[in-house]
């Protein structure tokens, strides 16, 4: 299994644990642990590009998480000003999955205030599954790719 | 804090909020919303979806809430607010314990 696969079935395996009181800490860490799954699949496939493999982990390390969530909800802004083509449904899904799962985490890791429950913490880590099955589906089309590239590159090229 | 822009349009919001709701009844109790500033410091809008406890039961919910994101996205997007929704889900139960007035 990838590192990502990995992380997802981590994040599962956390909010699965104490099976009558789930404790927060595990909660947490599930939400979280499946936006990075979410965010290394993405990494992940877009570095697999380059052909020079001890650079790989250098080139992943410059992606943005700011960044990628602006070209996430650009991306999904696009998809419903476009009429909604069935052909981009399941990129949309992966872009909104992006940003929702990063708000998540951003509030499993630094909002105490939020108490959460075992139910929505599996929501969470069910949007991020559907998102790699999705992914899984389209990764070799060409408008997946060109999503790579924009969530790489720090500005697009003008046309 | 309502923004501007939004401000003009929440007549819309709230009959999309009405028709989702009318969809998935009575699964969906209710949904409210506010607009506030997500972690990167960006205008956003929170759904605050309330569910039937039959609902709320692990494999309903499993089925219910990507349905819900769905709907609501659907039928948010066209409305060209430039806001992108975030969503949370509680059981008219937890509501009970919490009594948090923002989602009564």
């Amino acid at each position: 299994m990838s590192f990502a696969d990995d992380l997802l079935e981590q994040a599962y395996h956390l909010a699965n644990r104490e099976s009558k009181k789930p404790k927060q800490a595990s909660l947490r860490r599930a939400v979280s642990t499946a936006y990075y799954a979410l965010f290394h699949l993405l990494i992940d496939e877009a570095v697999g590009h380059w052909s020079i493999a001890r650079q790989r982990s250098i080139l992943a390390r410059t992606f943005d998480h700011g960044k990628m969530k602006d070209v996430c909800e650009n991306h999904v802004k696009n998809f419903y000003s476009s009429g909604s083509p069935p052909a981009g449904l399941r990129l949309k899904t992966v872009a909104r999955a992006f940003i929702l799962s990063q708000q998540k985490r951003h509030a499993a890791d630094y909002d105490n205030a939020v108490s959460w429950s075992r139910a929505n913490t599996i929501v969470d880590l069910d949007l991020v599954s559907a998102a790699f099955s999705d992914w899984r589906a389209i990764r070799t089309q060409d408008a997946a790719q060109d999503y790579l590239l924009t969530l790489f590159l720090p500005k697009l090229p003008r046309q | 804090m309502l923004l501007p822009s939004t401000v003009t349009k929440e007549p819309q919001i709230n009959a999309a909020v009405a028709d989702v709701v009318r969809e998935l009844s009575p699964a969906v109790r209710r949904i409210r919303y506010e607009i506030g500033q997500d972690w990167t410091g960006e205008w956003v809008i929170f759904f605050r979806v309330l569910l039937s406890d039959e609902a709320s039961k692990k494999r309903n919910l499993r089925k219910i809430a990507p349905l819900v994101i769905s709907r609501m996205s659907d039928e948010f997007y066209p409305l060209g607010l430039g806001l992108f929704p975030h969503f949370d889900f509680r059981s008219e139960a937890e509501q009970a314990a919490a009594h948090e007035p923002a989602w009564a």
